[in-house]
């Protein structure tokens, strides 16, 4: 990162498209704030925000105008070449030009090297980790305002979603505890029904999910996450889907399901039938 | 408001219009500053636009608003602003957001800017924005990012990044209190500060 920045110092901001390397165009926090991704000119022009961002926020305050003026901004112009650049960055921090070169300059790209690897680890999207939950010290306001709301929406319906999955791992983790004990099919079955019922909530959960969110996360990725279930063709998912989402109640989803015997076995023999081999 | 503030006030009043931006995204503390800046008697935008054009949406919808419902609620908060805009015609005014903020609104949804926003954008000029900086840290202790601070840490980046598309050179608000904030502002703007003596 550090080499691409070098690279495109020499030039220095705007970024021009001879300066700028794969390296940067490809970060996750350039992407996101590209107009057209898949356009490099887009992308070219976000990270040219990116970097006047990181530059206008540079933490170590007495090197902040000395980096600026390295990379272009103010107290640099625009088109002032390296060797300008570098005398006014000297200028601002009152170092002798050659000692800022040698000594200052290298680090002060690191550091905005470093803060855009941080960056594109901010970028990250990590909607398929679940999110992580502290104890709370005190109400948590949601100010009043549609971002703010919208946030607070998504991160409701992602931890709607999780619910569902983890609901589903508890049921499918007792079955095959029940298996492992020898248990007969008669105590087996009824934990079944439970999974399958969880199973279509989940599944319903993460379509509603993955539809109403550009998450770019795959729905059934999502619900494999409980763990191994018995693989259903598309139809008898959509039936078993609608089921449990209709169903108020066990009972309302054992009747609505009863008299589907093709559904009903696609989804409890696997569990006394499968084996490891089979699931490879 | 200081005599000092009251009357640069007043004397901008009878000059062209002064138009500054506060924005950022959520948990930046923006609230608290537009209560500083009103509260110091500077002209002010109360209410950002968007808060009830969103309700209005979301109650016809009866649901979250997707991807495919936002072109039109972007074209409404987007006449709101503009009216906004050419409603000020005489000395300094603050804006709760700026017609830029439709960049970040977009692109956090995966649209790329309207025709209509990039006209605005290039028509209505503010003078100066400020950028308010989250007020909570985006990592915490085990330097683990959660999910909803990415997910804020995302939106208020993409808002930076649509005034930089904009051609602006947004100035950054350091994470403080709302009147140390103030203080900046009114210092950057070469502005009196407020007093806060009650005098």
């Amino acid at each position: 990162m550090a080499e691409a920045l070098r690279a495109l110092l020499r030039r220095g901001l705007p970024a021009a498209p001879d300066a700028v390397t794969p390296a940067l165009l490809d970060l996750r926090g350039v992407a996101a704030r590209a107009a057209d991704p898949a356009d490099e000119a887009s992308r070219r022009a976000a990270l040219d925000g990116l970097l006047r961002s990181t530059l206008a926020r540079f933490p170590d305050v007495k090197h902040s105008r000395s980096v600026r003026a390295l990379f272009g901004m103010a107290p640099a112009e625009p088109g002032w070449n390296l060797t300008r650049r570098r005398d006014a960055a000297a200028a601002a921090c009152g170092m002798e030009v050659n000692h800022f070169r040698k000594r200052i300059e290298p680090r002060l790209v690191e550091v905005v090297a470093a803060s855009l690897v941080a960056d594109d680890e901010a970028f990250t999207r990590t909607s398929a980790i679940a999110p992580r939950l502290t104890a709370a010290t005190a109400r948590q306001r949601i100010p009043a305002e549609p971002f703010a709301w919208e946030v607070a929406e998504h991160e409701a319906a992602l931890t709607a979603v999780w619910a569902a999955i983890y609901a589903l791992r508890a049921e499918l983790l007792t079955i095959e505890r029940l298996l492992s004990l020898g248990a007969g099919r008669s105590e087996v079955v009824p934990h079944a029904v439970d999974a399958a019922w969880a199973w279509g909530r989940t599944r319903r959960a993460a379509l509603d999910f993955t539809d109403g969110w550009d998450t770019g996360l795959d729905p059934h990725a999502l619900v494999a996450l409980a763990g191994w279930a018995p693989a259903l063709a598309a139809p008898e998912a959509d039936r078993l889907t609608q089921a449990a989402a209709a169903a108020s109640d066990r009972t309302a989803f054992l009747t609505a399901v009863r008299s589907d015997i093709a559904l009903s076995d696609a989804w409890i023999e696997p569990f006394f039938h499968t084996t490891n081999t089979d699931i490879d | 408001m200081t005599s000092q503030l009251q009357r640069a006030v007043d004397l901008a009043a009878a000059q062209n219009p002064r138009r500054y931006v506060i924005t950022g995204g959520p948990s930046s503390g923006k609230d608290d500053l537009i209560e500083a800046v009103i509260a110091a008697g500077l002209p002010c935008m109360e209410a950002e636009p968007g808060r009830e054009i969103y309700r209005k949406h979301r109650e016809r919808l009866g649901r979250h608003l997707r991807k495919e419902d936002r072109r039109a609620y972007a074209a409404e908060v987007l006449d709101a602003f503009v009216a906004e805009y050419v409603g000020h015609t005489a000395g300094i005014r603050f804006y709760n957001r700026g017609i830029p903020d439709g960049y970040g609104w977009e692109g956090f949804f995966g649209l790329r800017p309207s025709p209509d926003l990039e006209d605005a954008t290039a028509r209505y000029r503010y003078d100066t924005v400020f950028v308010l900086d989250p007020l909570d840290r985006f990592e915490d202790a085990d330097d683990i990012v959660w999910a909803k601070e990415r997910e804020i840490r995302r939106v208020h980046e993409l808002v930076v990044q649509g005034y930089y598309d904009a051609g602006y050179e947004p100035v950054f608000v350091a994470p403080e209190s709302a009147a140390a904030r103030l203080d900046f502002i009114c210092a950057n703007l070469r502005l009196p500060k407020p007093d806060r003596n009650g005098d």
